[in-house]
């Protein structure tokens, strides 16, 4: 008895990918979140340290060594929150 | 622009080239992007908020800064005055106060002096903005503007020590010295060296030559 050429077994198929459960995605995208909020906050942040150096007048130094400051603070949290994120995705 | 400023700029364009960089083109966080990300992140901004404070601290003594707010700029109009014979001015064309003449006059030189000094002027900043100087001309706003405390003789000491002998000789300066030493009597008053802003003071500064005449 002849097999089918065009037909291949079980053991010839590239196994599937393995899929990833819920949670480990869902990590997986908050990482992807964390760098990019944290790059926008970042990006303002910086924005207004710039504003600051190249207009120096009373509001814009005041905003820019306080907000411009805990801004990006919060940016480096941001990116240091995803950074943990990901590598505790990775050990699950 | 100085070097101080220039370096916060250029640490600021290496982090944002970074942010960019990842927002842009968005490529996948594995070690190498980390490594670069830590640096858009951490190092970078941090460089730059660094050299960017050195700066605007720098900034914040210039007499063109204390100008912006505009109920000030009679006071600054004056001790840019070549022809002005004001204490304030005097000292201002003194190359070691130049164009920073109203902090070196006006900082405190306590031993947390420079924090002092940046607290009262941010206290000067809400007032400003809160306490209705917007709505008045320099004119009108120049009778409301007082120090917080009396000024302080140590100021004027930083550089007029008192120890030596021609200070001494003068028999106004040996025989107030107690009181000089107490901040009781001002070096800048009417009678001594004048105020430093006279135009800020008319009615006290008439009261006190005729007083001392």
């Amino acid at each position: 008895m002849s097999t089918d050429p065009t037909q291949s077994s079980e053991s010839d198929r590239p196994p599937a990918p393995k899929r990833q459960s819920v949670p480990v995605r869902l990590r997986r995208r908050l990482t992807s979140w964390g760098v990019h909020g944290g790059a926008i906050i970042g990006l303002v942040a910086l924005a207004i340290m710039v504003l600051g150096t190249l207009y120096p007048k009373p509001l814009l130094v005041i905003a820019s060594m306080s907000l411009g400051h805990a801004l990006g603070i919060l940016a480096g949290l941001c990116y240091l929150a995803a950074i943990l994120n990901d590598i505790g995705a990775k050990k699950n | 622009m100085s070097l101080v400023g220039a370096s916060g700029l250029l640490f600021a364009a290496l982090a944002a080239l970074v942010l960019l960089r990842q927002l842009i083109r968005q490529p996948p966080i594995d070690y190498r992007n980390k490594l670069i990300l830590a640096l858009g992140f951490g190092l970078f901004p941090l460089l730059a908020a660094v050299f960017s404070t050195a700066h605007g601290l720098k900034t914040t003594t210039k007499r063109s800064f204390c100008g912006d707010c505009h109920v000030m700029s009679i006071h600054v109009a004056d001790a840019s005055d070549p022809q002005s014979n004001s204490l304030a001015a005097r000292h201002a064309r003194n190359p070691f106060f130049g164009d920073r003449n109203c902090y070196v006059c006006h900082a405190d030189y306590g031993m947390l002096g420079y924090s002092v000094t940046k607290l009262n002027g941010m206290k000067h900043v809400l007032h400003y903005y809160t306490g209705g100087y917007l709505e008045q001309t320099p004119e009108q706003a120049l009778s409301r503007l007082k120090l917080y405390k009396p000024y302080d003789n140590t100021n004027c000491r930083q550089c007029h020590s008192g120890l030596l002998a021609d200070w001494q000789k003068v028999p106004e300066h040996r025989s107030l010295k107690t009181q000089l030493d107490n901040n009781d009597v001002s070096c800048a008053s009417g009678g001594c060296h004048g105020f430093a802003h006279p135009f800020s003071k008319p009615s006290q500064a008439m009261d006190e030559v005729s007083h001392v005449h």
